[in-house]
């Protein structure tokens, strides 16, 4: 399929406790990015272990994903701001390239 | 001012925000729910996260070591507690002995000696510390609690939301946009001799504000991070709601965040402290800074004399002659095992098993004979510690059977009740609410209903009239003119018998109340959401023509002419058109649970308390809450479990669901088989009188009407005996019922306080023991939950509420300066969200002195919770291996574990390292010990 009617964007999915997401939905507002997806309740074996997904009446205890999706311009700043939240929180996030073709959703 | 690139601005974001973490999120007063103060550091163990959080709050962590002592002279801690948590903390001392003096002395001996004689551990400073306050410290000055006068100045008149009449103009700029607008013209600038310049031109984002503030103060960048945790930290109080607003901003009125903090505060500390150091020093803040560095090298020297100290002052406790020689100094390698700072942690542990062994010794009890016939009625209350008292009093006045479950009935719900105007969430504040419901007239209460919606507009509004007025610059005259003489023999009757003033309202108030409702519990179907809106329709209609009594037909017909085109005013007034009822529809259809919803629902529920068979012809659900006068904290006293709420509508959606022919045939297929003749019961525990209170008579059928009335008499006997039991323990001459009504009562009930346990087990392990209200039930039956899915519930949901609700009176109780709220009668409530000690300063945190305390005496106990459990060890453990809340808090200590699989099998205590040991209750050790 072609991507010529579609812009090139960075997208941006971090993975961090449930109770730092609000930190990274804070970071990624004051940066100027205009939305974002967050899924709760997420599960997953890393470097600190394994993370049970969602409990039944406990939403704080589990993983948070968050995905952003950003002009380039904009996304400097997001990761810089990231890698310094990363300094004491545990978490990783990836960075990859997208295409988007609603492209006023993003500025 | 210099513009900082987005990057470097991002970056600083993320620090501040990292730094906010080792602070906890309060929730304003208005829904006060027991949070663990050191939360944020939860998942660190216990000791350690105090030692993280201590030095930046000045925590101590734990009572004082003279507290303790004396605790031990009053014999709360005795020698063999002492000596059992020695060994439980250092077990090699077991095999360590040593030659004093040529008498033997046992390691165990030695350390005895050393907690209740040796010297105290030095106090520890605040670490790390801010610009101002180093500046104070080195340079003399009174820097730093004038900024912090500022900042909390600035905070309350943003935050407030009610109390004052003159809001704080800006505020839809967020914290600092609108502190930044008005900072220039406040008068304060020249009394603490700060130059309005400063103050002027500030930069528009807050980072920028920071960035520049931390260049003047010549902060480096690797210690930026300590030095915005240390400027969050002496404001905890407004700090902890800054956080709360940024993490919940659909909450919030208004934006804020701790950046904004951070900038407000930096700018006066930057602004201060340069003006000292300038006039002070040299080199101005590079100056204070390299006084700073020094200061820090001199403090990390250790006291070589110490050591030689402690074993001096031990050696002669255990009435050694010669304190100088060899064997002291082997001695104080033996005393070393234990390093200074660690003492009290024994003592904490010495006095927490005093407790937890006389209560497993009361558990440790043979199985009572099972129940030969069927009990008259099982009754279900809240896992909260009062409903201890009132299932003890219940059980002793028939063979009731009694269970506690968490008071929200696994009801993740928001309600609306017929007459509010606002949306309830009754569930656990962890928890966001997934479903809505609502509450309707029975058929032929509708006029009823009508009038009582109207009459409670007109009451709020009359009521909401008067605080107004009161609080206006001008109208308190002329209110004092025109209300006077009714406001004041009021106020005259409520103060001089609350008890009659609080009886005769709530009779009123009954009789007043003559709808009969039915919760709105099943989603409705599409024609149902027509009637139902089309209902709710009508209800407007005679509100806004203020006519109650308007007929159905009149009011049907009004609603159709609106649809149709016609009557303008009730289409804007009400958005009575097509697209308006439209959205209505759909908003109803997502209303209430479907039928697999609720069998789903039913079958959680039963298996989780255990209750699967064996049902009797009465079942009573029972939620709780406290209904007190001019008490800011009385969302405090209500159910956790609810959100800090009244737990009444969760019994009553609960028993509406649980009565249903439709799902009871579905739980009959999933092996759950209700006789038909069993009836839920719905009702409400009132913990401030104890009165329980049943709700819906209306849905009692004729056959059961007698039962009911028995049932009633005897929870008046049970209440009125609780009652009684807790006025022998509230300080003064006062009843409960008194105390209830009186506006002037600064200690309504005792709450939560000296609560220590939790237990999670058939009602029969405590039935018949006096465990005085100091411990949580949820009843469990192991043999009734195959896969843990309810034990697994039990232990992250509600135990994790215990834990938080224990985490929270421990630390009000050992740091009352810091995470408590101090002395109630000087409080000031700020809008919804908190209370202040006089007219300024930080927001006040945690729970007030008279929640735990009376006058210089402890009521409530500070100890970690000991969590209880009767299944299978292997199956407790498979659950703390796979929820990382549960490791961290028995692994970290925060809470102890015993568990053991049936009556009289031995309790298992798991350890830190997560072995497990039998227990044993401590002994007391041999007389022949050295002579003093």
């Amino acid at each position: 399929m072609s991507r010529e009617d579609l812009t090139r964007m960075t997208k941006v999915e971090v993975v961090v406790r449930g109770a730092d997401a609000s930190l990274v939905s804070n970071l990624l507002s004051s940066c100027g990015v205009t939305g974002y997806t967050g899924l709760s309740g997420v599960s997953g074996f890393g470097h600190h272990g394994y993370h049970e997904g969602r409990l039944l009446f406990n939403d704080t205890d589990t993983l948070a994903l968050i995905i952003a999706v950003m002009p380039d311009d904009r996304a400097d700043a997001v990761l810089a701001g990231l890698r310094a939240l990363f300094e004491d929180r545990s978490g990783v996030m990836f960075v990859s390239d997208t295409y988007v073709s609603r492209t006023d959703y993003f500025r | 001012m210099s513009q900082h690139s987005d990057e470097d601005c991002a970056r600083l974001r993320a620090q501040a925000s990292s730094s906010g973490q080792v602070l906890f999120s309060t929730w304003p007063i208005k829904t006060f729910v027991a949070v663990n103060p050191l939360g944020g550091v939860e998942h660190h163990p216990f000791e350690e996260a105090i030692e993280l959080v201590g030095g930046l709050l000045g925590l101590r962590g734990h009572l004082p070591l003279q507290t303790f002592r004396a605790l031990h002279a009053a014999g709360r801690v005795s020698d063999a507690d002492l000596d059992a948590a020695l060994l439980r903390r250092v077990p090699e001392l077991e095999r360590v002995a040593l030659a004093l003096d040529g008498r033997a002395v046992s390691g165990v001996q030695a350390l005895r000696a050393d907690l209740l004689s040796g010297p105290a551990a030095p106090a520890r400073a605040r670490s790390p510390r801010g610009a101002a306050e180093w500046c104070d410290e080195l340079l003399g000055t009174e820097v730093a609690a004038l900024v912090d006068e500022q900042v909390a100045k600035w905070c309350a008149a943003f935050f407030d939301t009610r109390q004052a009449r003159w809001p704080m103009p800006g505020r839809q700029l967020g914290l600092y946009g609108a502190w930044r607008r008005l900072v220039a013209q406040d008068p304060a600038l020249r009394r603490l001799q700060l130059a309005r310049e400063r103050f002027t031109g500030l930069p528009e984002r807050p980072e920028d504000a920071i960035l520049a503030a931390l260049m003047l103060l010549r902060i480096p960048d690797g210690e930026r991070r300590a030095e915005l945790r240390a400027q969050l930290a002496r404001t905890p109080g407004w700090a902890s709601h800054v956080k709360w607003c940024a993490e919940h901003p659909d909450q919030a009125p208004h934006p804020a965040d701790l950046v904004d903090l951070l900038a407000i505060r930096l700018a006066y500390e930057a602004a201060s402290v340069d003006a000292a150091a300038a006039g002070a020093l040299a080199d101005g803040t590079a100056g204070l800074r390299a006084l700073v560095q020094e200061h820090l090298a001199l403090a990390a020297a250790p006291d070589p004399d110490a050591r030689r100290a402690r074993a001096a002052a031990v050696a002669s406790a255990l009435g050694a002659r010669d304190t100088a020689s060899a064997s002291v100094d082997r001695l104080a390698g033996v005393l070393e095992r234990l390093p200074v700072d660690e003492r009290c942690w024994v003592w904490l542990d010495a006095y927490e098993w005093h407790y937890r062994d006389r209560l497993l010794g009361m558990l440790d009890r043979p199985a009572l004979p099972e129940r030969r016939e069927r009990a008259p009625a099982q009754a279900v209350f809240c896992i909260d510690a009062r409903s201890e008292g009132l299932r003890r009093h219940l059980e002793a006045h028939g063979p009731y059977e009694t269970f506690g479950f968490a008071g929200f009935y696994q009801l993740v719900v928001r309600y609306r009740a017929l007459c509010s105007t606002h949306d309830a969430r009754l569930c656990p504040v962890p928890l966001t609410p997934t479903k809505t419901i609502t509450e309707h007239p029975v058929a032929g209460s509708e006029i009823d209903a009508a009038r009582d919606i109207a009459v409670e507009r007109q009451a709020d509004a009359l009521v909401h009239a008067f605080h107004g007025a009161k609080d206006d610059l001008a109208s308190p005259f002329a209110l004092a003119e025109a209300a006077g003489w009714v406001a004041g023999p009021l106020a005259a009757a409520k103060t001089a018998a609350p008890e009659r003033f609080a009886r005769l309202r709530a009779r009123l108030a009954r009789r007043a109340a003559r709808r009969v409702t039915d919760p709105t519990v099943d989603t409705p179907s599409p024609q149902e959401a027509e009637t139902l809106v089309a209902d709710a329709a009508r209800q407007s209609i005679r509100a806004l023509l203020a006519r109650p009594d308007l007929p159905e037909s009149e009011c049907e017909a009004l609603r159709q002419r609106a649809l149709d085109g016609a009557e303008p005013r009730l289409r804007a007034a009400l958005d009575l058109t097509t697209e308006g009822n439209a959205a209505r529809v759909e908003r109803a259809l997502a209303l209430g649970y479907d039928l697999e919803e609720q069998v789903f629902w039913a079958q959680f529920a039963l298996r989780s308390f255990g209750l699967v068979e064996d049902f009797a012809r009465l079942v009573l659900l029972a939620g709780h809450g406290s209904r007190t006068e001019n008490n800011a904290y009385e969302a405090a006293l209500d159910c956790g479990a609810c959100g800090g709420q009244h737990g009444g509508p969760n019994a009553r959606i609960s028993c509406a669901m649980l009565n249903r022919p439709a799902v009871r045939a579905g739980l009959a297929e999933r092996g759950i088989r209700i006789p038909d003749d069993t009836v839920f019961i719905a009702a409400e525990h009132d913990t401030a009188t104890d009165r329980v209170t049943i709700f819906d008579h209306h849905t009692i059928p004729r056959t059961h009407l007698a039962e009911v009335e028995r049932l009633q008499t005897d929870l008046d006997a049970a209440g009125a005996a609780l009652a009684h039991e807790r006025h022998r323990r509230l300080p003064g001459r006062d009843h409960p019922h008194r105390r209830a009504g009186d506006w002037a009562q600064v200690r309504p009930e005792w709450g939560l306080a000296r609560h220590a346990a939790f237990i999670i087990g058939p009602g029969s392990m405590v039935s018949g023991l006096d465990l005085e209200t100091r411990t949580f039930l949820h009843s469990y039956d192991w043999r009734a939950d195959p896969d843990a899915t309810a034990l697994e519930t039990i232990l992250t949901a509600p135990g994790l509420v215990i834990q938080w609700i224990n985490a929270q009176y421990y630390f009000a109780t050992v740091d009352p300066d810091v995470l408590g709220a101090g002395d109630k009668t000087l409080h000031n409530v700020v809008g919804d969200i908190g209370v202040l000690q006089g007219h300024a300063g930080d927001l006040q945190l945690g729970l007030p002195w008279q929640s735990i305390a009376t006058g210089e005496q402890l009521y409530h106990e500070p100890m970690r919770a000991l969590y209880v459990v009767q299944a299978p060890r292997e199956r407790v453990e498979m659950l703390i291996a796979r929820n990382d809340l549960l490791k961290h808090y028995f692994d970290g200590d925060w809470v102890a574990l015993v568990v053991r699989e049936a009556p009289g099998e031995p309790w298992q205590r798991r350890t830190r390292a997560g072995q497990w040991l039998s227990w044993r209750p401590a002994v007391t050790p041999s007389t022949k010990e050295m002579a003093a």
